[in-house]
């Protein structure tokens, strides 16, 4: 039986090279049309093809979003980019227009294509109509429950793919025009303003939300894998390296010890405390239990918290001072419990005792961002490994 | 142009004998988005009791559980002969092309219906109309009436659908705030000023615009383009008010349409952006 797959996010070529080494087995991103997230930085042709090449090298996939419902002056040049993010060497699109999948389905045999999540996918019947189509899989609709999604999950020669984790739409993806309407952004171009979380006057001088609460699977994992799903996909092609980092890392090895048989509810637990600690909302399991409910929702205007917790990124090695080099994200101090991480799962408790500055002057305080800094270490550790904080000292 | 009414009155009649060509029946269980719906054997009734057009819409998202019943309800509609079926989840169109069933179908993407080559691309596969999204601006109306075979609906007159979940919001809410819980309320967006009802029943909770569109001042235009469909919606006007704008659209009275209806032309003039510098 194939192994499930972790699908994450990369909003640039750096974000790709993160969650491919924090243990993605395929990625998502956009390029410069025709995907959903216009105003994330996405890929030129130039990046597809250095992130195919950089995918397949660890044996990975690459797919491309170009899932916008698009209007008829957006048709210009469709036929020759599509040719274009081929020649790249995208695996997969991800596509939510019926005449986009099927212009690519009936021109290109080599590529795959996905039904997005975007045209809400909630039935066996419709799921058979994309695969009927020529789709190989379909992005199931985030309003289903365990035993929708086994029972679409059992369509022969169709995959599908589960959302896991991230930010939930308040509507089917597809229906909501709120952005439209407010901010005159298109949703379903990639403008989304994400409307949903703001706050409304109702009477009363009372405010009116209708922002969701995150998704997080991870004690739900398991059971994605014995009903039968494909891919298990993270949202936030938006978010930093360290929160991707954290979430694919967290994600990887609870999937890796589901299928070795080493999964403890110790280690759960301490991975779904991973997870909160860089989730800058609440979660929940959303409908997979039950039909989302009041307890699934927010009431107050502002959800985001920010986490600070991410102190920086290591960069290289000084052989000479057996230090490591990063870049700093966060302010931390001489004294601070901290944990080094790597891509490939290893941890190392740390105490700061001793600070250097770029210029090798002992610091006590590391309070610039992007700074450069070094800490004595050892080892030398590969890059995008990073630090965060345990405890404050 | 044909009209084609949705009403919230049980006066169809009387409607269709002021000038509407036929009305638009929501299925109920099966369509969301709409203040009334009706049975199959209210269906069966309108049919006994007109010549003139009738249409069902079945635009719910459909679940496992729901589809027996809704291919039930399809070979009830086909029995019935009703002129059409707008409907949004492709398991309609899967069903109707699985089994054979002789009903045409309109394609009633909400806002996904944007485009002359997915509009094609459903006449192709069988769906002769489309609903075309009311997000669009007159020009593409234009450019799409003129790129596409496809029999094309507009909505003329009524309150937009901005969004639909499938959560119980006003529920929600109104459990969190310890008030007794109403199915319908207006809210407003502080900034923009822009105002949205707010509806919630058993398939969960739509937004609608709190302005209502209104194409009269691109009326003859749309018509003369060979758009084939205008939708206009009673909404909450009297059945007297209603009569009277049916009457002001047939013979074409601008004044009195907007005199009834306001100004709000939605996008005609304005195109909506995604990228954002």
């Amino acid at each position: 039986m194939k192994k499930i797959e972790l699908l994450a996010p990369a909003g640039d070529l750096e974000r790709l090279k993160v969650v491919l080494l924090y243990g993605a087995d395929a990625v998502y991103v956009g390029g410069e049309k025709l995907s959903l997230r216009a105003n994330a930085t996405n890929f030129s042709l130039d990046e597809l093809k250095e992130g195919c090449t950089f995918a397949h090298n660890l044996n990975k996939r690459v797919y491309l979003t170009t899932n916008i419902v698009f209007h008829d002056k957006d048709r210009k040049g469709m036929e020759e980019y599509i040719k274009e993010v081929i020649d790249c060497g995208i695996d997969a699109f991800i596509v939510s227009d019926l005449y986009l999948a099927k212009y690519i389905i009936d021109n290109y045999k080599s590529v795959e294509v996905h039904i997005s999540t975007q045209d809400s996918i909630t039935n066996i019947s419709s799921a058979k109509f994309y695969r009927d189509l020529g789709a190989s899989r379909v992005v199931l609709a985030r309003e289903l429950s365990k035993g929708e999604i086994k029972e679409i999950s059992s369509i022969p020669n169709l995959e599908t793919e589960v959302f896991i984790h991230g930010a939930m739409c308040t509507c089917f993806s597809g229906r909501c025009a709120l952005s439209n309407y407010v901010t005159n952004r298109d949703a379903n171009r990639g403008g989304c303003a994400q409307v949903c979380r703001f706050a409304f006057d109702y009477k009363d001088n009372d405010k009116f939300t209708l922002a969701t609460k995150d998704l997080n699977m991870a004690i739900f994992i398991k059971d994605l894998i014995d009903i039968g799903v494909s891919s298990l996909k993270v949202e936030g092609r938006m978010r930093s390296l360290y929160y991707l980092a954290t979430v694919i890392g967290s994600y990887r090895f609870l999937i890796d010890s589901i299928y070795d048989g080493t999964l403890t509810d110790e280690k759960l637990l301490e991975y779904q405390r991973r997870l909160d600690s860089v989730a800058n909302r609440d979660t929940t399991s959303q409908y997979f239990n039950h039909l989302a409910d009041e307890t699934d929702q927010y009431y107050t205007g502002r959800q985001e918290v920010s986490n600070q917790e991410y102190l920086g990124l290591i960069i290289g090695y000084d052989e000479k001072m057996k230090s490591i080099i990063l870049k700093e994200r966060n302010y931390f101090k001489v004294g601070d419990e901290v944990e080094i991480f790597t891509p490939t799962g290893e941890i190392y408790p740390y105490k700061i005792e001793t600070i250097y500055n770029e210029d090798n002057e002992k610091i006590e305080v590391a309070r610039h961002p992007e700074e450069i800094l070094k800490l004595p270490f050892d080892t030398r550790l590969i890059p995008y490994s990073m630090i965060r904080l345990i405890k404050k000292g | 142009m044909k009209l084609l009414g949705v009403i919230r009155d049980n006066n169809f009649l009387e409607y269709l004998d002021n000038g509407l060509d036929g009305i638009i029946l929501p299925l109920e269980n099966f369509s969301v988005d709409y203040f009334k719906y009706y049975s199959i054997s209210d269906i069966k009734e309108y049919k006994n009791s007109t010549d003139k057009l009738l249409y069902v819409v079945i635009n719910k998202m459909i679940f496992n559980n729901e589809l027996d019943d809704l291919l039930n309800v399809l070979k009830e509609l086909e029995s019935i002969k009703v002129d059409g079926v707008f409907f949004y989840d492709l398991a309609v169109l899967n069903l109707v092309r699985e089994n054979n069933l002789s009903i045409n179908l309109i394609y009633n993407g909400t806002h996904m219906v944007t485009n002359s080559d997915t509009i094609n691309l459903y006449y192709d596969l069988g769906v002769k109309g489309s609903y075309l999204s009311n997000e669009i601006t007159k020009d593409e109306v234009l450019n799409i009436r003129r790129n596409t075979k496809s029999d094309l609906f507009i909505l003329l007159l009524g309150n937009p659908v901005v969004a639909m979940s499938r959560r119980n919001l006003l529920a929600s809410y109104f459990i969190n705030k310890n008030k007794s819980k109403s199915d319908l309320i207006t809210i407003k967006e502080p900034k923009s000023g822009q105002e949205f009802l707010v509806k919630e029943d058993k398939n969960g909770t739509t937004f609608f615009y709190n302005r209502r569109l209104n194409l009269s001042n691109v009326y003859k235009e749309l018509v003369d383009s060979g758009i084939n469909y205008g939708i206009i919606e009673q909404g909450d006007y009297s059945s007297g008010e209603y009569k009277e704008l049916i009457n002001a659209f047939v013979n074409f009275d601008k004044q009195k349409i907007d005199e009834l209806a306001g100004h709000n032309r939605g996008f005609l003039y304005r195109e909506t952006i995604y990228k954002v510098k």
